[in-house]
């Protein structure tokens, strides 16, 4: 099925979807006003006819296929990466789990130019560092500290 | 004049002066490499200013989106890739004068011209905000509702062949702006029973979801990483020939006022100004056959064009609270969790941070042109980016940055989920303008439109019966279908040829 068709579909749902939940929100108690309902209304409006539009439409021209090949798998390594340090920084704070986050990614983008391990690891240790004293010396921020404690 | 003094006094403090400095150079760095642009140092930025004191995290902010409009030229120049759509035109003249073997006099006429586009948009952004202001103020709920409605309209106008999807974003931006309580009424909606949705999202986590998490995440999965090529000719120091500058007077004027007047409208900005202004300059010129050969006229026009923009950008944002880009919306949106509400009355009520908005952007414009005098040299450094080690940095701010509005992770989490949106926003070919304008002035849109039926006993004619909002109501209705019947004509023009 042609891209702009599944988009169409997908946009369908969401608009019939916020309308029924619309319907289910309670009026206003406040004399003279048209209510909470009125915008979701138009949002799920908007979102039925245009989807509706790109169901019903021939499609122009071919769509670019959105990742190919080797790109699927990439996708999934950043996504992969990217959930596991937020499940580590929710565990173990922030250093550590951002130290590796930069050198694992430093070493994914730098793949093709060959960045040395040792250059990966300095620079997340210079990173981190800066960082972590402008963020918790320079701005007063709290920075996580982890649950993992808790947990023990 | 006193607020105007005040102001300079509140700049003139070391640490603001170091954030407009730092907001400068950043700025200018990241508009050079392509592919990075101010508006992601700004989405990365706006979090952690809201930490700050408001002068200097708005300091660090204007100075940030100076920098960015000025840095873009560099890499139009000495490798024929813009840093941003803003100097694409930049490109034609500019790139075509390196490969001459002049890329020091390009890049010095583009460090002045971005200057001379710069400031004096500015002071006149300056001098119409308050002008602007004293008529704004006297507009009710309808105007207000008919005027943000006619920025969303002129946004999705612009979505060439996509105005189905332009108007897809405009949903799904108003339908977000719905979850938590809903303005004047206060009833819960669409938060499922959930603590976390109840106060609805916030832009920062809005904005580092759908512009700078899934940008990176796609520039790793399709391996884009910038240039290939890199510039291996030698640049001599800032120089311009007086001719080059004498001659151009009037290619200057005419340029800066489209760049200004494109500015102001919702929408266009810099990545039209040059474009348009490039276009002119050349049809006015009395030898148009020499653009594209490498000619001084061909920098001039997009490059001033495009830094006025910047100015003509800032006059509906000040004086009515309407943002013309994504930038501008984030700025607003920066100014909100500040506490400061833009819009006619922000002259009345804080005049001095008004003033310190565009004095900053004076002394960024100031400050890039001093850096660019003095870097131009190491310009070539530049767009040898490392994006292996830009991108996990930028990642890293923009997760941690989400996570210190809340002190929580469920906040990093919501902005995973706009992380997601992103992507699918870029699978579907959804226009992010539209999106981020309707967000942004979505929940004051039902503010203004619920209070306008209220006021009028529930007439909804008074939209049409008061003669600005009238107007305003006529142009956004035509701006939507003017393109479409102009597209009609031209299909049954064709189908009879």
């Amino acid at each position: 099925m042609h891209r702009d068709r599944i988009v169409g579909i997908i946009t369908v749902i969401i608009g019939a979807a916020v309308a029924l939940m619309t319907f289910q929100l309670p009026d206003s108690n406040m004399a003279g006003d048209v209510g909470p309902k009125v915008f979701p209304f138009i949002s799920a409006a908007i979102m039925l006819l245009c989807g509706a539009i790109l169901v019903v439409r021939k499609p122009t021209k071919d769509a670019k296929p959105f990742l190919v090949g080797e790109q699927k798998k990439r996708f999934l390594a950043i996504i992969g990466v990217i959930i596991g340090y937020i499940v580590l920084m929710w565990a173990a704070g922030f250093v550590i789990p951002t130290l590796l986050m930069l050198v694992v990614l430093c070493l994914m983008f730098g793949k093709d130019e060959k960045v040395p391990v040792w250059q990966a690891i300095v620079y997340a240790v210079i990173i981190t560092g800066i960082i972590y004293v402008m963020f918790s010396i320079v701005l007063h921020l709290r920075l996580p500290v982890g649950n993992i404690i808790n947990l023990i | 004049m006193a607020d105007v003094f005040s102001a300079l006094a509140l700049l003139l403090e070391p640490a603001t002066l170091i954030m407009c400095f730092a907001g400068a150079m950043v700025g200018v760095i990241l508009g050079a490499i392509p592919g990075m642009a101010a508006g992601l140092a700004i989405t990365v930025m706006l979090p952690i200013s809201f930490t700050m004191e408001p002068t200097q995290a708005f300091a660090l902010l204007m100075s940030i989106w100076v920098g960015g409009c000025s840095g873009s030229f560099i890499g139009s120049i000495l490798l024929g890739i813009p840093g941003t759509a803003s100097s694409l035109a930049t490109t034609y003249d500019g790139y075509a004068m390196t490969k001459k073997g002049e890329a020091s006099r390009a890049l010095s006429i583009g460090t002045l011209s971005n200057f001379m586009g710069t400031v004096p948009s500015v002071i006149i952004a300056m001098i119409a905000c308050p002008l602007i202001a004293s008529i704004a103020v006297k507009m009710g709920a309808w105007e207000y509702f008919s005027l943000s409605f006619l920025a969303i309209t002129l946004v999705v106008a612009i979505s060439k062949g996509n105005m189905v999807k332009g108007f897809i974003g405009v949903g799904m931006g108003l339908l977000l702006t719905q979850v938590g309580y809903s303005p004047i009424s206060s009833t819960e909606r669409f938060t499922f029973g959930s603590y976390y949705l109840a106060g609805g999202f916030s832009m920062a986590t809005v904005m580092i979801g759908i512009f700078a998490g899934s940008l990176i995440i796609m520039s790793y999965a399709r391996n884009e990483k910038g240039p290939t090529s890199s510039f291996d000719g030698k640049l001599t120091g800032f120089h311009i020939p007086k001719k080059d500058f004498t001659s151009n007077i009037g290619n200057i004027i005419r340029s800066f006022l489209i760049g200004l007047g494109i500015g102001f409208l919702p929408g266009m900005g810099a990545a039209l100004s040059n474009m348009v202004s490039y276009a002119t300059a050349r049809n006015s010129s009395k030898h148009a056959e020499d653009f594209g050969t490498g000619i001084p006229d061909g920098i001039w026009a997009p490059e001033v064009a495009n830094n006025a923009s910047v100015g003509g950008a800032i006059i509906p944002m000040i004086a009515l609270g309407i943002p013309g880009d994504g930038t501008t919306a984030m700025l607003l949106g920066g100014l909100t969790i500040h506490g400061i509400e833009a819009g006619p009355l922000m002259q009345k009520n804080n005049p001095v941070f008004c003033n310190m908005i565009f004095l900053a952007a004076l002394i960024a414009a100031l400050f890039c042109l001093v850096v660019e005098i003095f870097g131009i040299r190491w310009f070539p450094k530049l767009l040898d980016a490392p994006y292996h080690f830009l991108y996990p940095v930028i990642m890293v701010l923009c997760l941690l940055g989400v996570y210190i509005e809340t002190y929580n992770i469920a906040n990093i989490i919501m902005a995973c989920f706009f992380i997601a949106v992103g992507l699918y926003m870029m699978y579907a070919g959804i226009p992010n303008t539209p999106f981020i304008l309707s967000f942004v002035l979505g929940s004051q849109m039902e503010t203004y439109f619920r209070k306008a039926i209220s006021y009028a006993k529930g007439d909804m004619l008074m939209f049409f019966k008061r003669p600005v909002s009238c107007i305003l109501l006529i142009v956004a209705i035509g701006s939507i279908l003017v393109p479409i019947i102009k597209e009609q004509i031209a299909k049954k023009k064709a189908v009879k040829q």
